[in-house]
């Protein structure tokens, strides 16, 4: 029951702070790509393979991480939106940004991933 | 104040999210991330569906909306867990895996949402029918 409280407090922040985030870039954002999601799901796929990473993980506990993983970076970053955004896109004739968009952010968000990855197991080491 | 309907709808689609996961990886033992894979697809095409059906003349309050759009389904799917499960499939060497992960997450998503679009419409369309056999 307590680790429902957490992954559902982590997703009451995630949640609002991505629409924060995205309402802030959005209102001074000129270019077509939604850029505000982009960087919302690449920096949570990083932090969520740092967090995961076997020597940073350890040293967390369960609700810690039921928290931070699952509730918060689970909600903060957001797979609905990048999809509805891409046929948006496409629906009004943007093929390229639809497409720029689409690699994007499967690109950086692997890559992205990989790096906070490899930043947990040296900060670890350190640790 | 759109803070608290946007948390409550957090609160409940990350709970949601987590409930799923959990029943279906004590169920069953698959390479493949179905949870996540399903949950995000079902996502897309509810998003797409409420954002396309609120947006015109069907005025829906605009706290519900966003507790419902940016909080509910904005939390349940997710894209950073789609990328550690992909990394992780990698890792294992599971190279055919991930790739299809990557594809089927790719081109369902787009398909559940452009069906999401296009069943607002035809929904939206029947609705102003039936109300104007009414009228």
């Amino acid at each position: 029951m307590t680790s429902i409280l957490y992954v559902g407090i982590g997703g009451i922040l995630g949640a609002i702070l991505r629409y924060e985030i995205s309402r802030h870039i959005k209102e001074n954002r000129e270019i077509v790509i939604p850029i505000e999601t982009f960087i919302i799901n690449v920096l949570g796929a990083f932090l969520l393979n740092f967090l995961s990473s076997p020597k940073i993980n350890v040293n967390l506990s369960y609700d810690v991480k039921l928290f931070l993983t699952t509730g918060f970076l689970g909600a903060f970053t957001t797979y609905s939106t990048f999809s509805h955004e891409t046929v948006d896109l496409i629906k009004n004739k943007k093929y390229f940004h639809a497409f720029i968009y689409m690699s994007l952010t499967i690109i950086f968000g692997l890559i992205g991933g990989v790096l906070g990855y490899y930043l947990g197991n040296y900060m670890g080491k350190l640790i | 104040m759109e803070y608290i309907y946007i948390g409550i709808g957090g609160f409940f689609g990350a709970v949601l999210r987590y409930l799923i996961t959990i029943y279906f990886t004590k169920m069953y033992h698959t390479a493949f991330p179905f949870e996540t894979f399903v949950i995000n697809i079902l996502g897309s095409f509810l998003l797409s569906f409420i954002a396309n059906f609120t947006m015109d003349e069907y005025k829906v309050n605009t706290n519900l909306r966003l507790a419902i759009t940016t909080g509910f389904i904005g939390a349940f799917t997710t894209f950073s867990t789609f990328s550690m499960e992909t990394i992780n499939l990698l890792k294992a060497g599971k190279d055919y895996i991930a790739l299809s992960y990557i594809i089927l997450s790719i081109f369902g998503g787009l398909l559940m949402s452009y069906l999401g679009f296009e069943f607002a419409d035809k929904t939206f369309d029947l609705l102003l029918k039936e109300r104007e056999e009414e009228e």
